[in-house]
């Protein structure tokens, strides 16, 4: 039996002021399965998101485990390896003076020989078309690159599993055109959170569907975003 | 916004601008401290400084205009520390060099070759690029990485402004400067907790790249410079001692 890529059970968060984002969640992905989380705003996916790379916490016990491994202290190095996080907004993911830097920074923390870090920023921009793109800096890049650009800070790590946060928002259809046909292009194990049930249905194979923290639907992409009840009953029509 | 301070249309095949960033800086900073160093009437001294620093333009083909706007920019501090030692120092009858007007003129002469060394330097340099040559030779990478952020979120920053102002602006902002200045005071806070909240989501960006505080950003082991760099530095290097020690004769 191959192992799971993610195995979350009974998750639940609780941010320092109280409000409850995670509410006993339970999911499991597959590896090489292209997953897409829907939900209304503050349904709580950005704080799942945030607990893949042990960035949160879970206030309670649970059980959290990426490729088997369960996630703790002493494994925290090996799963920020494993799993990608693309952060919504690219600026908060591009944060040195050149793309260039931002792919290395990756490799560098991983201390791989600068020989090799200089290859991986290669292939990484290469991988999300901007291979000429590296000496730029952030701020001349359009939404579109940057968010290609933030994508490839993570394949630069060879993670085994993707986890991104709305990559198509605010992009114009160009954009969002060219960032779907990179996902589908890169493959492997996928978790996408997104409003765009374009996307959902063309790139993913399964859907869940968060409310108020929990997990509410889980299934085909095409029969639950179909499903005008059950979109209306959790604010997402 | 465009980012007018650093160099921007890399010329890779331009000597200058091709060289390493750390020999420019050891060759740059070395000038500053020769020249800092210099009495003020070695006027043939300052004009070989200036000589060297005009000749480093033509090559590197650095525009006269972005040089003139980086005077005017410091023009007013140099002023302001300077313009009123004429009328105040009194001449020291032992020394023929002292006095208000020597004073002055040393000043402003070291001031302007110590802006125009570093003119050349930035103009030439990408910031990535000068950041990493500082951090090759070994600066506080604390200080580096606030460097690197500025410089990063400053853009970002000056758009959140102005779309913040277009915002008020377009709500017909206006009335008694009370209810103006509270305005402002407002939009400073927002912009002020975005920042905070943006810093912490660089944060957790980094984290979950495997930064854990002690790597790093710029790798330390870097090649060795080349034969054009060390040709560069000590032929400016040797130019910077005739100029300074072997023109009193
Ligand atoms: N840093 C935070 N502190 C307190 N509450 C937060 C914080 N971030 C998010 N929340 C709250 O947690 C809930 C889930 O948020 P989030 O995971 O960002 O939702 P989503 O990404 O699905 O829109 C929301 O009610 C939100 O207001
Ligand atoms: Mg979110």
């Amino acid at each position: 039996m191959s192992t799971r890529a993610l195995e979350i059970t009974d998750l639940t968060y609780q941010y320092p002021n109280g409000t409850l984002a995670l509410d006993k969640l339970s999911l499991a992905v597959e590896a090489n399965e292209r997953v897409a989380i829907i939900g209304a705003n503050g349904a709580g996916k950005s704080t799942l998101l945030l607990h893949l790379t042990g960035v949160l916490r879970a206030s309670s016990s649970s059980a959290f485990k990426v490729f088997g491994t369960e996630l703790s202290k002493k494994t925290l190095r090996e799963i920020r390896q494993r799993v990608g996080m693309v952060f919504q907004n690219p600026d908060d993911q591009l944060f040195c003076p050149s793309v260039h830097e931002d792919v290395a920074f990756g490799p560098r923390n991983l201390k791989l020989p600068e020989s090799e870090v200089l290859k991986k920023v290669e292939e990484s921009l290469a991988a999300v078309g901007l291979p000429d793109h590296g000496s730029r800096s952030a701020f001349q890049l359009s939404l579109g690159q940057k968010k290609r650009a933030a994508i490839a800070t993570v394949l630069a790590m060879d993670c085994q599993m993707l986890a991104l946060d709305e990559p198509t928002s605010a992009l114009d259809p160009r954009g969002r055109r060219e960032i779907m046909e990179l996902l589908e292009q890169l493959g492997g194990t996928q978790l996408i959170i997104t409003h765009d049930f374009a996307l959902a249905q063309r790139l993913c194979s399964r859907a869940i569907i968060l409310h108020n923290g929990r997990k509410v639907a889980d299934g085909d992409p095409a029969n639950l975003l179909n499903d005008e009840a059950l979109l209306d009953a959790h604010d997402l029509l | 916004m465009k980012d007018t301070l650093f160099d921007q249309q890399a010329s890779p095949d331009n000597f200058i601008h091709s060289l390493d960033p750390r020999t420019k800086i050891l060759t740059l900073f070395p000038l500053i401290f020769v020249s800092t160093s210099t009495p003020p009437q070695f006027l043939l001294s300052f004009g070989l400084y200036s000589l060297y620093l005009i000749v480093l333009t033509a090559l590197a083909r650095i525009p006269i205009k972005l040089l003139i706007k980086r005077f005017l920019m410091a023009l007013p501090f140099i002023l302001m520390v300077s313009a009123y030692l004429p009328f105040v120092e009194q001449q020291d009858l032992s020394n023929p060099y002292s006095g208000g007007w020597w004073l002055f003129w040393n000043m402003v002469i070291k001031a302007f070759i110590g802006i125009y060394a570093m003119s050349v330097l930035t103009a030439t340099t990408r910031f990535a690029k000068l950041i990493q040559g500082f951090a090759r030779l070994r600066a506080p990478q604390l200080l580096l990485m606030l460097l690197s952020f500025t410089y990063r979120y400053m853009f970002v920053l000056v758009e959140e402004a102005q779309r913040m102002k277009r915002a008020r602006d377009a709500r017909a902002y206006g009335g008694r400067w009370l209810w103006q200045a509270k305005v402002i005071g407002q939009m400073i806070g927002t912009l002020f907790l975005r920042s905070y909240e943006r810093g912490e989501r660089v944060y957790l960006a980094m984290c979950s790249r495997g930064y854990d505080g002690t790597q790093s950003l710029w790798q330390n082991s870097s090649e060795a410079l080349g034969r054009r760099d060390y040709a560069f530095a000590l032929s400016s290097i040797s130019v910077f001692i005739l100029a300074r020690w072997g023109v009193v004769i």
